[in-house]
Formats: structure tokens, sequence, C-alpha cells
């Protein structure tokens, strides 16, 4: 039943669009009735096994087309960014945006300009990242495809010092909705630049978000994903693909969420090629965290390293299914990729599943998991020196996070980050005294 | 010859059991219906309940898919085509070893498994199935004074129909699996035994299967009870003629050890694993799982795969008792075209239970070799512990390793590892080896060995050897 | 004196050898007889290892001309186990580490090939045992080690005493020790060392290669050559190597800048 006003909710905004080009005509009808056809799939889908999609389905879906004027909050993320690129409730704000400082190099427009100016040329821009299969949030971005972000570093070599800082706003406030996000990013040759990408949100949302990232020889990109969607539902799903050289870093941080899908596929299209998949979560309540990575290892001597960890209290549950996948020809490939889990009380699940699928014999894999309590000794150790048990605690799951980012350069921003994930840890939603 | 000539030679060996024993079977027409499963257990001659059992089973069965989800690529079964019976048929009612008919004991003996106790080390107990029905036991009457019941199957539905119908289905429901539900509806024979309280078994029990019909299934059916404070090791081997058909096997093995009580089950299976193109071969769809009732009990799993040319089984124990421990140690080997998708299920449920699973997977030629295991730790299983170690060997870069572990935990006081890892053999490695004078074939055998040496060493010493050397026969020709 | 061919267990002719394309052994010529030791030295990237790895056959090592004759022999025609099995031993610079196996295992494994090869029968486990209990006092190592995998989580002393060891067992016609002395303290080389010249005979023949001469002042050679970019550029006898030790490889430049007198 839920899902049939989804459909239709759906069905109804998609007409609402007056396309130009005919790719991007088909697009949206192609999606519109995978989505009609599939839905959001159950727990037999093994893909979906652990992602409670039913949550959603029985939530608020009437997409909201419209943002309020003002933004509810100030964002205060510290450190000195080049640009802020604020979208509220999927629709570029260019008057919320500071893009002033930008220089030549590098390019970025709303994606709303780039489907009327050139609808083509944003069809085969999809065409790279999104493949027709079916996905339930892949497809309602594309029956409801609008905004978003085009951001595009178009000289070679050009190394953007500062990053840019993107602000989503998901503002439920005045009704409950949906709101569906397109980024898409390109780094010519060379380049280098930094996104911070901050979720803010208030009232009843659901985020949908993908990200479409294409990274030329040599380029590299490092983002940070900050996420406080509060009450928010949120899928957010990054497809990258990698060219010979190119390196792609990115940190995923989130204090919380009703129930956050984090997608990353990573492939590997050139030799040489590097990524680093790291993440830190905090559940608490009853958060849902769940992260599917994949890496796609296409070709000889490329790396990889994937560090995910999570803190979870209350009856929060932390889901982490890790995919590395060596191809036939990617000889000498190195995958390393960890999961690890502390749970603080009694209601608290943690799933994982790393998965290793290897076609080639010359290569280094190792992936390794745990799921415990935090060390009764080290707790023991900090209170005999006067810290209180709540304290202590928070300084391990601390301790214990803070792998994920110390190699951030950003000082500000990763003790920012420290503090976020620590103070979401809940002193009443762990077992101890 | 270049080390990759060397290799591939050494993978290309011969399956060694492939030959064909001349015997009259009585068998029934391929197809499954009701009728079958009447016909069954008529020949049987089985008690009504049993027969409802099977029944009900098989209308269970109708209603369920052959699941897809295993990370196989087979062809399809026509369910309509098996033989569901088959045994050899006796010149007359079988009293003693001696009346065998002379044909199976001289099978059994190629198969280096001598059914003569005299010329038996004492240390073994077997029972021989062959085809659906198990022909000969040994040792049984020494068992027996102990109070051991060892033997088959069916003879057990007749002597000991209580415990049959107390514990059939108990750990491994009709309603388990789609393969399950078939073997329940027309499982031919196995072995049964049934250790009672307070008593260590003096000898490794063995029970010895041998696919020879052709278009037979092969269903067996192995329930093992260990009784409180008892102790028992099982041990199980296989192999099958060569034919260019695949041939289903659908085992059931159901364990259940009471407070205090230990099992161990071993396994070496050499089903014949099709050849070098992938034609033929066992497709080997066995259910496995042990019930860890009693507090204190221990299941230990222990298994060598190098045959069939579809490997799809988990076996697995249910930690239900407090304090109770499963162990999991696999050897896996695919070469040529073989496929395996192996692994186990450890669902912590009682306090304080632990578990352990150490799993080697070696590929070569063109195999495929999926580790596959499930760590379950629910709410009330306080103070869980696992550690799981998965390594994978690649001999070759035709071959895949992959590795699928699903851990979901519930319980805070829960610790739960796992790790991985994925090699191959270095040239570094073969070099050492040849210049100290080893040879590249006996040198990858060996580092092969050294791979699998923690699980090896779970083995009992005669299995172990036997173990060893078929990893060097199933290897051969197989690096590149 | 005499340069008898009858005499001479490995005469090494013009043997040029090259790795993945990179020539690195440049012509080399040296003969070594039974009885004697000769040490190789050369700064890094001379080919030492190279010429210590060819002689034991490794595969990658491609050789592009020359001969070389071992008791008679054409060595280039045999594999590395042949080779082996033929007496020649090589000490590995970085020996290598077989999880899972024992030392004990393998040795026996090793000593029995060479025993098929030469038609002797195989040696049974209590013989072993006690063959290599002779031979670890040589080297003073711990009878432990002999239960433990081959060369996994070995200290580099340990690794290094367990080749000698190997050596010691394996009874060579002619032993190669690859910078047998990298990575030991002054301690662990006294006692390689004395290993090594406790196995010193009539019927064998040692190469030792080194980057230094520290080795040396303990096992002391009855010739020295100097290899400088895949060419022995100097011989002599053991006070070359002191020389070499008071003035370092720096020389070998100078000379080449003197248009190769010495080559």
């Amino acid at each position: 039943m839920v899902a049939e006003t989804w459909s239709k909710q759906v069905q109804t905004s998609s007409l609402t669009f007056d396309d130009q080009g005919t790719e991007l005509k088909r697009r949206r009808q192609r999606a519109l009735e995978q989505f009609e056809q599939h839905r959001f799939p159950g727990r037999k889908h093994e893909e979906w096994r652990y992602t409670p999609l039913s949550r959603l389905a029985a939530g608020p879906c009437a997409p909201l087309l419209e943002s309020s004027q003002e933004i509810p909050f100030c964002p205060d993320l510290p450190g000195d960014m080049l640009a802020k690129v604020v979208i509220v409730n999927g629709e570029f704000r260019a008057d919320l945006s500071d893009l002033s400082r930008l220089p030549s190099a590098i390019r970025v427009q709303s994606l709303a300009q780039l489907r009327h100016s050139d609808p083509d040329q944003l069809a085969s821009l999809l065409d790279l990242y999104w493949t027709q299969d079916s996905h339930p949030f892949h497809d309602l971005s594309d029956a409801l495809l609008d905004d978003g972000v085009h951001i595009e570093v178009v000289e070679e070599g050009a190394k953007i010092d500062a990053p840019i800082h993107i602000l989503h706003v998901l503002d439920g406030q005045a009704r409950a909705g949906s709101a569906h996000v397109t980024g898409l990013i390109q780094l010519a040759a060379g380049a280098q630049l930094q996104l911070v990408e901050e979720i803010r949100s208030v009232g009843e949302v659901l985020g949908n978000l993908r990200w479409g990232v294409g990274l030329d020889p040599r380029s590299i990109l490092k983002r940070v994903r900050a996420f406080r969607p509060e009450c928010a539902s949120i899928y957010h799903g990054t497809r990258v693909v990698q060219q010979q050289d190119s390196r792609f870093e990115d940190l995923f941080c989130s204090s919380g969420g009703e129930l956050i899908r984090n997608e990353l596929h990573v492939s590997h299209e050139g030799t040489g090629c590097h990524c680093d998949l790291l993440g830190a979560y905090a559940g608490r309540g009853k958060n849902h965290l769940d992260h599917h990575t994949t890496i796609d290892h296409k070709v000889e001597d490329c790396t990889s390293k994937e560090i995910y960890r999570g803190v979870l209290s209350d009856q929060a549950r932390g889901v982490f299914s890790g995919m590395i996948h060596v191809h036939p020809d990617a000889q000498r490939t190195d995958a390393k990729q960890s999961n690890d889990t502390i749970l603080l009380s009694e209601g608290a699940e943690a799933d994982t599943r790393p998965r290793l699928e290897i076609y080639a014999d010359d290569v280094k894999c190792t992936h390794g998991a745990t799921i415990g309590a935090l060390d009764e000794d080290a707790i023991f150790y900090l209170r005999s020196r006067g810290v209180s048990p709540d304290e202590a605690r928070k300084i391990l799951v601390r301790a214990f996070t803070s792998v994920v980012f110390h190699g951030l350069e950003d000082r500000q921003l990763s003790d920012f980050i420290a503090d976020e994930i620590q103070q979401s840890i809940d002193p009443q939603g762990t077992d101890h005294e | 010859m270049t080390e990759a000539d060397e290799l591939r030679e050494f993978a290309d060996r011969e399956y060694e059991f492939g030959f064909v024993t001349d015997v009259e079977s009585d068998s029934l027409p391929p197809g499954l219906d009701e009728s079958t499963i009447h016909q069954i257990s008529k020949r049987k001659g089985e008690p009504d309940w049993l027969l409802e059992y099977r029944l009900k089973a098989f209308r269970h069965w109708l209603t369920m898919e052959e699941p897809s989800w295993p990370k196989v690529e087979r062809n399809t079964i026509d369910y309509q085509k098996i033989i569901y019976y088959s045994a050899p048929k006796p010149k007359k009612t079988l009293d003693s070893l001696d009346e065998v008919d002379p044909e199976l004991l001289e099978t059994f003996e190629k198969l280096g498994i001598s059914l003569d106790e005299q010329k038996r080390l004492s240390g073994v107990a077997v029972d021989a199935v062959f085809d659906s029905v198990s022909v000969a036991t040994t040792f049984s009457d020494k068992l027996a004074e102990l109070g051991i019941i060892f033997g088959s199957f069916s003879e057990a539905v007749k002597e000991h129909p209580d415990l049959i119908r107390q514990y059939l289905g108990s750990v491994v429901p009709y309603t388990d699996n789609f393969f399950a539900a078939l073997n329940a509806a027309v499982f031919s024979d196995g072995s049964f035994c049934y250790i009672p309280a307070g008593v260590r078994c003096p000898m490794e029990l063995s029970t010895y299967f041998r696919i020879n019909a052709a278009g037979t299934g092969q269903f067996e059916r192995t329930l093992i009870i260990a009784d409180d404070q008892s102790t028992v090791s099982y041990l199980e081997g296989c192999t099958a003629p060569m034919r260019d058909e695949n041939q289903l096997h659908a085992a059931v093995v159901e364990l259940v050890a009471l407070e205090g009580a230990t099992i161990k089950y071993s396994t070496v299976q050499n089903w014949y694993p099709g050849d070098a193109d992938g034609v033929g071969g066992i497709y080997n769809f066995v259910t496995k799982r042990g019930l860890c009732k009693g507090k204190r009990s221990k299941i230990s799993w222990t298994q060598v795969e190098t045959g069939s040319a579809v490997t799809w089984k988990y076996p697995s124990c249910v930690l239900l008792g407090d304090e109770s421990v499963g162990e999991f140690y696999s050897v896996a080997l695919t070469n040529n075209m073989q496929q395996a998708d192996t692994g186990t299920k450890m669902i912590h449920i009682g306090k304080s239970t632990s578990s352990t699973i150490i799993s080697k997977g070696i590929s070569a030629g063109r195999g495929q070799n999926t580790y596959r295991g499930l760590v379950d730790v629910k709410k009330g299983a306080t103070d869980a512990r696992n550690f799981s170690q998965c390594d994978s060997m690649l001999l070759g870069d035709r071959c895949g390793a992959h590795t699928f572990p699903y851990i979901e935990v519930r319980n805070p006081t829960a610790k739960v590892e796992h790790e991985a890892t994925t090699s191959k053999i270095g040239e570094d490695q073969i070099f050492y080896c040849n210049q100290r004078g080893i040879s590249t074939e006996d040198a990858v055998s060996m580092i092969v060995n050294g791979f699998c040496k923690e699980v090896f060493s779970e083995l009992p010493m005669e299995f172990a050897v036997e173990a060893q050397k078929l990893l060097a026969v199933s290897l051969e020709g197989s690096v590149g | 004196m005499s340069g008898k061919k009858e005499n001479s267990m490995l005469e090494i002719h013009g043997l040029c050898a090259s790795v993945e394309g990179t020539e690195i052994l440049r012509g080399i010529d040296l003969e070594v007889k039974a009885g004697e030791v000769h040490a190789i030295m050369g700064p890094n990237g001379s080919g030492k290892s190279t010429l210590a790895n060819v002689l034991a056959g490794r595969e990658e090592y491609l050789v592009d001309a020359g001969t070389v004759q071992y008791n008679g022999i054409d060595l280039l025609e045999l594999s590395a186990e042949e080779r082996a099995c033929e007496g020649i031993f090589l000490a590995f610079q970085y020996p290598v580490s077989i999880p899972g196996i024992s030392n004990a295992y393998f040795l026996r494994s090793a000593l029995n090939a060479i025993r098929r090869y030469r038609e002797e029968s195989e040696i049974d486990a209590v013989d072993f045992l006690e063959l290599v209990r002779s031979r670890m006092d040589l080297v003073g190592m711990d009878e432990k080690l002999l239960h433990r995998s081959v060369n996994d989580g070995f200290s580099g002393g340990e690794k290094k005493r367990n080749e000698i060891l190997q050596m010691a067992v394996l009874d060579p016609t002619l032993a190669i020790l690859d910078e047998t002395d990298s990575g030991l303290d002054i301690d662990a080389l006294r006692i390689v060392a004395e290993g090594v010249n406790k196995l010193r005979k009539q019927e064998r023949a040692i190469i030792v290669v080194t980057h230094y001469q520290r080795l040396l002042d303990y096992i002391v050679p009855d010739q020295v050559h100097v290899l400088s970019e895949g060419k022995i550029v100097r011989s002599g006898d053991k006070s070359l190597a002191l020389e070499l030790e008071k003035e370092g490889y720096s020389w070998l430049q100078a000379d080449d800048a003197r248009a190769g007198n010495n080559a």
C-alpha cells in the first residue's frame, strides 16, 4: 500500500518535468518504469538484506520541489573554505552559495542549468556512472532528475588548495517529503581538488543524493563527508571512475541518522590507481547506519585501502558490506579492507559482510573484521587515573574512531569530526553504570 | 620443462577411483512422485510413521524452489531422470561379512577400505554404503558390548525406532532447504550412531560412501547422537566412478551432542570431479548440521574437499548449550573446472559459547573456490567468542578465490574476529626448494600442505596422511 | 698455480647474463678448484648476487653468452634442482619462508631428493634426526628451530644459521654464500663464519659473495675477486680485501677514469 503511494507520487512529480533532450526523456521514462516494477526491494534481495527499506516506504515521499527562502541554521564547519555551495532540498541555491573566489581552472554550475542548456551532454554524463540496472534510489534520482551541482576542474594540472564546501540542507519543517540531488565531478589530468560535503536536516525528510566522479589520469580528489542528519533518512551513493595513476580519498563520518545508506563504487580503469575509503560512524537510538562499498580492481598495479569503524549504542544497528573485486587481468593488486565495530549496549547490533572476489593470482588482498565491546581493562585504567566511567568510554571511542581520520591534514576539521562522533555517544544508551 | 608446464602436468593427473563395479542391482525406474516414495519405504520395510514423514517432506519439497544463490554455474538437474533407489542385489540374506558379494568386498578393497575385520587396523569400525544401501558394518558386535549402536540407518529404524523418531529431523528439519526436503523424502540409507552416556568410543567410526550405478542419486542420511559425557570420532569418505553425466549427492547429516559430549566429524570428500573440461562429476549438495544441545558439549567438523564437480555445503553448529563449542576446519581444493561454495554457520545461542573457523581454499586450473560462512551471535549469547581465519591460495591466473563471510552480532559482550588473506606460491619459494634439490612438483605440494597444516592437524592420523596424498594428487598439473 | 682443467671444479668463461632485458654480467671469467675459498667482492649493483643466482639456476636470470663447466659437465643445461643434486648449494641472501612446513621436514625432503638423484637409499626419520643434531652444534642452533616452519618468523641471525645448517646437512661440493654476513651482528657473524670454517675441506670449494671485508676476517679466502659493472676488474689474494677495506670502492671509478688500466 505504502509503496503504492510512492510510485503514484513519483509518477505525478516526474510528469511535471519538461525535458528538452530525448535521451534525458528516455532515461526518466525508463527509471519510472523500473521503480514502478521493483520499488523498494525486501530482505530477500542480497544487496538489501540488512537495509530495512520498508521503513522508507512507510515514510514521507512527496518530492520537495521547492526550497524555503531561509536555511534553518548556520553552517558551522571550521576551516578555510574556498567556496560554498548550498543545496536546499535538492535545489542549487546561488543566493546562498559563494563562488566568488573560485579560480578560472574550476567551473561550478547548477545541474538544472546544464539540464536546460545541454540536456544531451547531461544524459551522456549520467550514462558514465549509472547504468540501466534497477536500483531504487538511482531510479528515483533519474525519474525525478531536477537539480544538483556540476563541478569541473577544466585546467590540466590545476591544484586547488582550499576545499569547496558543499552543504546540503534537508528541510522538512513546512512539510515532510523527499529531496533528490545529483552531483557530477570531473577532474582534468593532473588536477587536484578537495571537497567537504555536509548534510544537515530539520524535520522528517528523505535525502536521496548521488555523485558521479570522473578522475582523469594523475588527478587527485580528496573528499570529506560529515553527516549530521538528525532525524532524516539518507541514501548517499557515489560512483567513481578512476583513470591511470589517479587517486581518490574519501572520508565518511556520520553521527546518527534514522536510516543512512552510504554506497560507494570505485572502479579502477587505468593502471596505478589508488583509493582510500575511510569511514567512522556512531549510532544511537534506533539509528540504522548502512555502508556498502565495492572496489573494482580492473587493471594491473592498483591499490586500495579501506577502514570503516563504528560505535553503536542504544538499539542502533550498523552494517558494513565491502566488496573487493579483483578482475582477471588485475595482477599485483594490493587491497586491504577492515571493519571494526564496538557495541556499547544490549540492544545494539552489528552486521558485517567483508567480501573478496578474486580472479588473479599475483595479488595481495586481506580483510579483517572485529565486533566487540570496549576494553574493560582500558576503562579501568582510565578510572584509576580519576576519569569517570562515562568519560573513559568517550575517550576510548574517540581513540577507536580517530584511527580512521588521523591522516586528515586539516587538524581543525579532524578535531571537529572527532568531537562530533564523541558527542554522539549517548552515555544513557550504554549498558554500564 | 618450464615451471608452468610442470605445474600444469601436475594438475592433470587422473582420478584414481573412477572404475565401475559390475554388480547386479535392484533399482527403481527413474522419476519421482508419491509412488516412488511408497516403493522406497516398502522395499525397506519401514513403519508407517516414517512413510508419513517422507510424504510430508515430499509434499513440502514440491512447494520449494531450487536455490540459486551459491556462486556456482552448473547444469540444471532433471529430478525426473534420477534413479532414487538402487541397491546391489543380495545373493541371499546377509548374516555375516562372509556372505557379502565378493565383487563388493573387492570394490572396497580397491578403494583401500578393507571390510575384513581381521585385516583392518582394529582402531576403525566401518559402515560401507554402496549406492543407496549399507552393505556391511564392521566391529558392530564389539561396539555393542559398550552399548554403542553403530550401523546402517535402515537397521536402526527397525531396532531403535524410538531414538530415530526422537531425533530424525530434529537438527535439520525437512523444511530447512530444498535438498534437505528432497533427502527427507527419498533417503535410502546411511549410518546411525548412538554413544551412551559416559562412554568414550574406543575406536574411530567410519562410513564409506560409494556411488556405483549410473543415473542414480545418492541420498544418505546420517544421524549421530552422543549422550551425556560421551565422546566419539567419526570419519566419512566417498568416491564415485567416472561418468559423463552429473550425479546428484544430496545427503543430510545430523549430529546431537548432549551435556558434556564431544563429536568430532571428519570428512575426506573425493567424489568424481568430472574431467578437465568439466564434463561429468558429482553435484555434492549436502546439509550437515550439529546441535550442541547440552552444556559444555562440543562439535568439531573437519573436512577435506577435493572431489565433486560442484560442492555446496556448510557443516554448521547450533551452540544451544551454555559453554558449548563449535569448530570448523576446512580444506577445499578446486582444480580444472571444479567449483566449491563451502563454509559453515556458527549460531551462538547459549551463554559463553565459542567457535573457531579455519578455512583454507586452494584454487587451481579454472577452479572457483568460495568460502561462505555465517557467525550469528543471538541476543542472549552473553560472552560469545568467535575467531575466523579464511585463507585462499591461487595457483595460476585462470582460477578464482572468493570469501563471503556474514557476521551478525546482537550482543555487546561478544567478541568476534575475522581475518582473510589471499596468496600465491611465490616463485622465490619454489626456487628455494629447487635449490635444495626438491622438484617443482614436490615443492608445490609441500607448500600447499604447509598452507593447510592447521586443518590437517585436526584429522585423525590415518586420515591426515591420506588427505595430504589426496591433495597432492588433486593438484597435479595445476601450477602455472 | 696449475691451470690444468682436470683440477678445476668450476670454470666460467665469458659469462653474460641479464634480468628483464637489463644486462648485468658482462663477461665473467673465473676458475675455482676443489679445496679453495674464493671471495667475490664489489659495490652494490656490481652483479655479485646475480652471479650467485645464475650459478644456482634461477630462471629469471637469462644467460646471454658464455659457458660454465662444473666438474666437467655443462652446468647451464641443468635445472636448479639438478644443480642442487649435483652438489651446488646456494646460501640465500634472503632465505625464503615456507609457513606450515617444519624445518626438519623440509631438510629431510631435500636430503632425500638429493639421495634419490644419486641413487642412494632414502634416510629414515631416526637417522636423519641424529645427523641433523650432530650438525646443529656446528652452528650453535637451538633444536627448537628444527620444529618451526622453515624460516617463518626467524630472526635475521637464525635464518643465516639455518642456511649454514642446511649446508652442513646437504654436504655440497660447491657452496656459494650470498651475502651471508648481511644483517648479522658481530657475534652472529662469528658463529656463522666458524660454522663455515668447520665445513672447509679438500673436496669442497666455497664462493663467498660479500660487500664487506669483515666476513673475510673470519673466513680467510684463497683468492679475492672484485666485481664492477658485471666484470671482474681485479683478482688477488686476501690482501686485496684489506686494501678494499681501507680505500672503499671509489678507486674503481678512478680506474675507469684511467681508461680501465686494471680491467
